[in-house]
Order: structure tokens, then C-alpha cells, then sequence
């Protein structure tokens, strides 16, 4: 009887073989959609443009790296708004004074099958949301014409939203609703230090509280409720126009991509055969056109995006826009028009004149 | 050997007359050039002369095809020579001197196919002199910066060597192509020397394409890329900077 307990306990064991955990990462996540109302304090979001930290990269990739920093921002905009967890979401060249909550991310690593992003995201108050290096791998086949829908590094922008959002889930309506009202004045304070000033301080861990709260008739905080929603509506034009470059991007930077990749693999291949493929390519000459087409088209996909990430830093189309009541014409490069937007805001609140005290 | 003769006489186009003088005036240009300047003092030419609009001078312009005869005669002699040699246990055999005569061949179909560009524009861009070609990619090259670059492409190196601009390129399998620029002394000519090159075939090929400047015209529109509508033309417009 002991034995037969025994020789159960065995069979028990061999039919179930302890399950191998699956790694995490290897499956695509799935992005968490709020699927319910924002209600009220919906938290907007910005994206300051990426950072480049890439490792002595090449004179000619430095030529690539501001279209593809601004590619991969808007790669992980799509994502935030998509995942329905933020007011608005929008990409800018500096950080955005409006926003609740601002994130900034550093390329630390941008070849073909490797992107590696340190992501630093704090709210208004300066709390530290977030600071972490996502970084993920692809294979080639993330380049194939079937994969040409989707960016290979998608996955990654859906795990940044995903964090972000569980951390947006952990906020109370109350904490969001100070949070609008913190992003508000200190908006305010930008324009009218003088003014703002006093109804914001710090705690004792260094991040800014409300002190205080303006009457909600005030005529200063009116006009700075005017002024933000004249901001809002530029950066929503500027980031509608980068929206373009954008789409136009998707295809060639893709292919570039995956060109880049696919020679890495061959070559790398090669050096591993190299006796016994060497003197073969010239023999036929459809290889030997092919090799050529390909790295043709590998550097014709360069060529392209060369010219997009000189426009970009060149000039972007003039923006008409509205402030309180006048029409303002903005030319130049896409920081440029923020920046001189933002000195005429300056001009026109002071035009107006302000108290000195609330 | 015979099929392979007659497969060169179905690749070389027939109707081309020779272009003897053009061939020398080529070989003049860029032979001239590098030869009264010291390689083994490499600097940095001016890049002002190289820069502007460059049209191709057919008559003083290299025929790949031409070539292409001229040299696999020359390698076929050799092959021949060889040949009666390994009779006596020395040079190489039929077959080896077949795959030699077929490489040699295809390196110059590739010429032909790659060496069409009928206008240059050269511009000096953010510190990277950059050859646009109106039939293919730019050719790139970073001054005083990093002189090799995309290196997990193969290699895309440019180089001064005897006052020529040199581009180099290695792609997988070991095709190797090389462009060469010279200017003549006299600055008015650019010539652009080809050169092909593959593992396992004995010899290069060549070919070289001589511009000279022009001033394009107004072509009677303008284009500029813009981010909210992409390229713009206008009728009559400015030209973009």
C-alpha cells in the first residue's frame, strides 16, 4: 500500500511538470484603455520633443536625429491619446507650460532592432511620476512588408502609456483637481510672477502646493483662463502640423529602418561564411543588381529623411493664430514660432497692465 | 570559352561607335591631375569649385559598353596565355578563367546601369558636402568630421586622395564601388572616375563621366517642403533657398 502511494505520488508528479514561467516582455502588451468618462480633472499631458543621448553617433545620422526624435514622440502620443486616460496629449519643443503632467524622454540607443529610452515624467507640483529606461528588441521580420503597418517599436510606446496610466489610476479626483488648478496658477505665474506668486508655495519635500486660491471672478485670473486657451489652440496647430511630417515619415523612416537591419544581419551572416561566399556575387548578375537596388534604396530612404530633418529645423508653414482679439502671423522654425508666441503673450499681458498684488 | 564570347557580343550594344578621343581626354583628366600632386600628402582641396550645377559632356564622357569590350579582350588574352600555361601545370583553369570573364562582364552591366547621371548639383550643407545625382541617392561626405560612416551597411567612406574626392562604398558579398572626383586644372571640367570591384574577379572596372557647369535655368516653378503640405510648387514663385 505504501508503495502504490508512492508510485502515485510519482505519476502525480511526471503528468504535471511545473510550468515555465513566460517572460513578461516577450508578449506584446496590449494597451490599457480607459474605457469609462474622464469625468472631471481629465489631466492634459505633454511630450517635450525627445532628447538625443545616442553613443558618438555618426555627422550623418546627426543629420537624421531631430526627425527621428520628433518621430518617436509622436509615436508615443499616439499611444497616450489612444489609451484615453488624458485630456489633451500633445508633443512640444520645450516644456509645456500648460500641462498637468510633462514627460521627457532621452534616446539612449536607436539602432534597428534595439531602442532604448530613459523616460522622465513629473507633474506640475515636480513629483517625479516616472523615471525609468524602456528599452526593447526586434526581430527583422518587424520590418517586413506585412509589419509595415505598425511601427516595430509600438510595443514599447504601449508599455510608457501603460505605466502612465496605472499611475494616473492611483491619482484621486481631489489630486487631479488640485493638480488643474496647481498647472493653472503656475501658468499664471509665468505670465505675472507678481501676481501669481502668492497663491503658490512649497512643502517641506520641495514640491509646489496651492496656498491659496484666486476668487474665481478675478479679472487677472480670467484673462490668463483666455490667454492659455489662445495657448492651447496654437500648440494644438503646431502639433497638428508636425502631425503631417509625422505620417510622412512612417513609410521611409520604416523602410530605412529596416533596410539598416536587414544589411546588419547580412553582413554579419557573411563574416561568418565568408569562405564560401566569397567570389560568388559577381557571377550572377542578378545578385549583384539586387545588392546594389538595396543599398540604393537604403540610402534614397536617406536621402528623404535628410530633407525632411532639414525643413524641420529649417522652417515650418506660417501659423496664423488669435489672441485676444488679434490676429498674429508665425514664421520660422517650429521652437522659433513657441518662442515668439510666447513673448507675445508676454507683451499682451503686460500691455493690459497687472497689480502688483492679488 | 566561345559561348562566352558570343554572350559578350549579345551584352555590348553594337550600335555605339567608338569614342577613342573622348576616352583619352577622359583618362587625361584624371590621370593628369593625380599624378602632379603628392598621394602621400593628402589635404582637403577647396570644395568652392566643386560646388554648383553639373551637366554631363558626352563628348568627353567614357562609354561603359566600350569599355566593357576593350577590357574583357585584354582579360581574355590574359586568360588565353594563362591558359596555354596550364598546360605546364601553371595558371589557372578553364573554369576559373569562365567565372573570371562572367564577374568581369557583370561588374560592367552594373556600370552602365549605375553610371547614367546626366546632372550634378554639389552643395556644401551644414559642414557635408553633398552630391545630388538626378538618377540616384546623394553622395555624402562629412568635412572634418567623421570620414566613415554607416558602417552596419557595409562601409560608405569618402576621402581625399590626390586632390580627388574619393567615395567609397562596400556592400555585402564584396561589391565595392568607388567614385572618384577631379577637377581639371583649368576648373571647368569635373570628372567622375567609376570604379567597380567584386571578390573573385580579377579585374576592376572603370568608368569615368566628364561635367561641366551650367546655370540652370528658371525652370518657371519654385518647390519648398513644408511640414503642413509636404513639397509646394509654385508657377513663377521664388526659388527655395
Amino acid at each position: 500500500m505504501n508503495r502504490l502511494w508512492w508510485l502515485v505520488l510519482l505519476v502525480a508528479c511526471t503528468a504535471a511538470p511545473p510550468e515555465i514561467p513566460q517572460d513578461p516582455v516577450s508578449q506584446p502588451p496590449v494597451l490599457d484603455r480607459y474605457e469609462g468618462s474622464l469625468g472631471p480633472g481629465p489631466l492634459n499631458l505633454s511630450i517635450t520633443l525627445f532628447q538625443s543621448d545616442l553613443p558618438n553617433p555618426s555627422v550623418e545620422r546627426m543629420k537624421l536625429v531631430p526627425a527621428e526624435l520628433r518621430y518617436l514622440s509622436f509615436l508615443l502620443r499616439q499611444q497616450l491619446s489612444a489609451s484615453g486616460y488624458w485630456g489633451a496629449v500633445r508633443v512640444t519643443p520645450n516644456d509645456d507650460v500648460t500641462a498637468e503632467v510633462v514627460c521627457r524622454g532621452r534616446l539612449l540607443d536607436a539602432v534597428p532592432e534595439r531602442l532604448e529610452i530613459l523616460m522622465r515624467c513629473s507633474d506640475v507640483s515636480g513629483r517625479l511620476w516616472l523615471e525609468e529606461i524602456f528599452q526593447e528588441t526586434v526581430p527583422l521580420s518587424a520590418y517586413s512588408v506585412a509589419a509595415s503597418v505598425h511601427d516595430p517599436y509600438l510595443d514599447l510606446m504601449t508599455r510608457i502609456a501603460n505605466r502612465l496610466a496605472k499611475l494616473r489610476l492611483d491619482l484621486t479626483l481631489e489630486d487631479r483637481q488640485q493638480l488643474a488648478k496647481l498647472a493653472l496658477l503656475r501658468y499664471g505665474e509665468t505670465l505675472s510672477p507678481q501676481h501669481f506668486s502668492a497663491y503658490l508655495g512649497e512643502n517641506k519635500e520641495g514640491f509646489k502646493v496651492l496656498r491659496r486660491l484666486p476668487a474665481e471672478e478675478d479679472p487677472l485670473l480670467q484673462r490668463v483662463l483666455r490667454i492659455r486657451a489662445t495657448e492651447h489652440q496654437l500648440i494644438d496647430a503646431l502639433d497638428e502640423q508636425c502631425e503631417v511630417i509625422f505620417e510622412a515619415m512612417k513609410a521611409p523612416y520604416h523602410w530605412w529602418r529596416g533596410y539598416q537591419f536587414e544589411f546588419d544581419q547580412y553582413n554579419e551572416s557573411l563574416g561568418q561564411k565568408q569562405d564560401a561566399t566569397n567570389g560568388k556575387i559577381a557571377r550572377d548578375y542578378r545578385t549583384l543588381l539586387a545588392t546594389y537596388r538595396r543599398y540604393q534604396d537604403y540610402r534614397r530612404n536617406q536621402d528623404e529623411l535628410a530633407e525632411m530633418s532639414q525643413s524641420l529645423a529649417r522652417e515650418i508653414t506660417p501659423t496664423l493664430t488669435q489672441v485676444e482679439g488679434q490676429v498674429v502671423e508665425l514664421t520660422g522654425s517650429l521652437t522659433g514660432q513657441y518662442e515668439l508666441w510666447r513673448s507675445y503673450l508676454q507683451q499682451i499681458y503686460d500691455a493690459e497692465g497687472s497689480p502688483n498684488q492679488p | 570559352m566561345k559561348s562566352i564570347s558570343r554572350f559578350i557580343n549579345q551584352q555590348v550594344d553594337t550600335r555605339l561607335t567608338h569614342r577613342l578621343k573622348a576616352l583619352l581626354l577622359g583618362i587625361i583628366l584624371g590621370v593628369a591631375d593625380s599624378r602632379a600632386d603628392d598621394p602621400a600628402e593628402p589635404a582637403m582641396p577647396s570644395l568652392e569649385p566643386y560646388l554648383g550645377h553639373w551637366e554631363v559632356d558626352f563628348s568627353a564622357t567614357e562609354s561603359a559598353n566600350e569599355k566593357l569590350r576593350f577590357l574583357y579582350d585584354v582579360t581574355l588574352s590574359e586568360h588565353k596565355r594563362r591558359l596555354a600555361n596550364s598546360q605546364n601545370g601553371l595558371g589557372d583553369t578553364p573554369f576559373q578563367a569562365a567565372n573570371d570573364l562572367q564577374g568581369l562582364v557583370n561588374l560592367g552591366r552594373l556600370a552602365d546601369q549605375i553610371t547614367r547621371t546626366a546632372v550634378l548639383n554639389i552643395q556644401l550643407m551644414d559642414g557635408i558636402l553633398v552630391a545630388a545625382r538626378d538618377d540616384n541617392f546623394s553622395l555624402r561626405c562629412a568635412i572634418g568630421g567623421a570620414q566613415t560612416t554607416v558602417q552596419s551597411v557595409g562601409i560608405s567612406q569618402c576621402h581625399v586622395q590626390a586632390k580627388a574626392l574619393v567615395f567609397s562604398m562596400a556592400m555585402p558579398g564584396g561589391l565595392r564601388i568607388e567614385h572618384r572626383l577631379i577637377l581639371s586644372k583649368q576648373q571647368d571640367r569635373l570628372s567622375i572616375a567609376t570604379t567597380l570591384a567584386a571578390d573573385g574577379v580579377s579585374q576592376s572596372f572603370s568608368v569615368s563621366r566628364v561635367f561641366q557647369p551650367f546655370e540652370p535655368g528658371d525652370p518657371g516653378f519654385a518647390c519648398r517642403y513644408t511640414l503642413g503640405k509636404g513639397r509646394v510648387c509654385q508657377l513663377n514663385g521664388t526659388p527655395d533657398e
